[in-house]
């Protein structure tokens, strides 16, 4: 528990991130969308694009934490931070 | 056999209100100052003559301090050591929550979402305030990523606001989720054992002992994750870009 | 999932926003202080003891570099002396030969123009004797008496002229 750079202890630290990341952002983008459906009725088409973009949004995270290696490297588990 | 998730049902224990607020007792909120109270006790038997060669406790509290320090230091920079106390008792909390959760018959406070939620809330809004704290209205620029070409930028700003609003709930449902499927599968294979009884009881048991073992790493992984993202969530809207 | 029973809503979030505020303000106020307090007064001691260590081996090099100098300097010393005294001896020795050759060549002078001198002596003894001799012979010889001082001019003279003969022979 000494270094935070510990590729093992990031390694494992991302595992226990990423899936869990993907799936709330999606329902996050959803929900937003629902949500405003409900208040301006325009169901179902402001769901389906919050649940593109929540999609794009969760993949960009996705791939912002798995990141490119080399300019992620000094950040460490970073992955938002760009 | 019993209902899995029949552990995590809260009970009324003592009816209370406060200004027609709810704040009844269950078991829950008395895991939560059992939690508390360790936390506590921990620190204080730790600190408590303190030597220059250290005691065993005493240099695991140490070693905790200065590995909390690092994490703020090298996600957050120099300023983020203001909220040290907070990002500390945050971690220990937690972790403290997911390790005597393991205790069977007790009852495990990170698997309640709403306690995670108000954690991660209230992370959230010290990001929110130290980033408008310190940068004003510039804050909102953290909803533009850098080298955007323009033509992407209304749709960058939506998918940036769903990152945003993301972060808190992802904190709070991740710890939920792990703490939740650990002790779940725990409490089954242990239902198993008291069903296979002497003669089966010892093949789950085995596969129990190990599962506790791993559970034992995610208590610890998960409290690290959280304090992590912590670090990272706040110190993005320290540094902003 | 019973977790989502917002019936329990208030009381947890009422009591972990409570139980964590105060074990915040706990550890805020007692316990991190005093780590932070002591990790420091470690990292203090540490750097304390490796700055003495640095100084104690400096202190050591200087020690020894003084005392190799101290050493140095009482070698030369010692050459320098017995050089001195070295030089000294030769002087003397040079000195007193010198001085012995003179003494002895003065006494050889001096005993040489002693020897002349008595010889010088001698004859002129003799040669005083010569002449009294002769004029007591001539006295008696001749029987007459010429005035003293003529007689011993001429006498001189002869025995003078004797005594030129008596040389060149």
């Amino acid at each position: 528990m000494a270094d935070p750079q510990d590729p093992f202890r990031n390694g494992l630290s991302l595992a226990a991130r990423i899936g869990v990341e993907l799936a709330v952002t999606i329902v996050v983008g959803a929900l937003l969308g629902y949500g405003l459906d409900r208040w301006l009725s325009t169901r179902p088409w402001l769901m389906l694009a919050g649940l593109v973009l929540g999609t794009v949004a969760g993949f960009r995270n996705l791939y912002r934490a798995l990141g490119p290696p080399v300019s992620n490297s000094k950040k460490g588990d970073d992955g938002k931070s760009a | 056999m019993e209902n899995p998730l029949e552990h995590f049902e809260l009970h009324t224990l003592i009816l209370l209100r406060l200004f027609g607020l709810d704040i009844s007792i269950n078991q829950a909120v008395v895991m939560i100052w059992v939690v508390c109270a360790a936390v506590f006790l921990f620190f204080w038997a730790a600190t408590r003559n303190a030597r220059l060669i250290p005691t065993k406790l005493q240099s695991i509290a140490e070693l905790g301090v200065e590995f909390l320090r690092g994490l703020i230091l090298e996600n957050m920079g120099e300023k983020g050591m203001k909220l040290f106390p907070f990002i500390a008792t945050l971690f220990f909390f937690i972790l403290f929550s997911n390790l005597l959760g393991l205790i069977p018959g007790a009852y495990t406070v990170t698997s309640q979402v709403m306690v995670n939620g108000i954690l991660a809330l209230a992370v959230f809004a010290l990001s929110v305030i130290m980033g408008v704290a310190l940068h004003g209205a510039h804050y909102l620029s953290i909803f533009l990523p850098q080298g955007t070409p323009w033509w992407l930028m209304p749709l960058m700003i939506l998918v940036e606001i769903i990152s945003q609003l993301a972060r808190p709930i992802t904190l709070a449902v991740r710890l939920f989720a792990n703490m939740t499927a650990g002790h779940t599968v725990i409490n089954v294979l242990l239902g198993l054992v008291l069903l296979g009884g002497v003669v089966l009881g010892w093949m789950p048991l085995g596969f129990t002992v190990a599962l506790y073992l791993l559970e034992v790493l995610v208590a610890f992984i998960q409290a690290y994750v959280f304090t992590v993202l912590t670090t990272v969530y706040i110190g993005d809207a320290i540094k902003l870009h | 999932m019973p977790q989502f029973d917002l019936h329990f809503l208030s009381p947890l979030v009422f009591w972990s926003v409570v139980s964590f505020g105060a074990l915040l303000f706990l550890l805020y106020r007692y316990a991190f202080p005093e780590i932070f307090r002591r990790l420091e007064e470690r990292e203090k001691t540490i750097k304390d003891s490796l700055d003495q260590a640095e100084r104690l081996k400096q202190e050591a090099q200087q020690l020894l570099s003084q005392y190799e100098a101290k050493l140095k300097s009482v070698h030369d010393e010692g050459r320098t002396i017995l050089e001195a005294a070295r030089k000294q001896a030769q002087e003397q020795l040079e000195e007193n030969e010198q001085r012995i050759e003179q003494e002895t060549r003065r006494m050889l002078a001096d005993a040489r123009s002693e020897i002349q001198r008595e010889r010088q002596e001698v004859l002129r003894e003799i040669q005083r004797t010569a002449a009294d001799l002769t004029l007591l012979a001539a006295e008696k010889v001749l029987a007459r008496s010429l005035t003293d001082v003529d007689h011993r001019r001429l006498i001189e003279e002869a025995v003078l002229e004797i005594a030129r003969q008596h040389k060149t022979t």
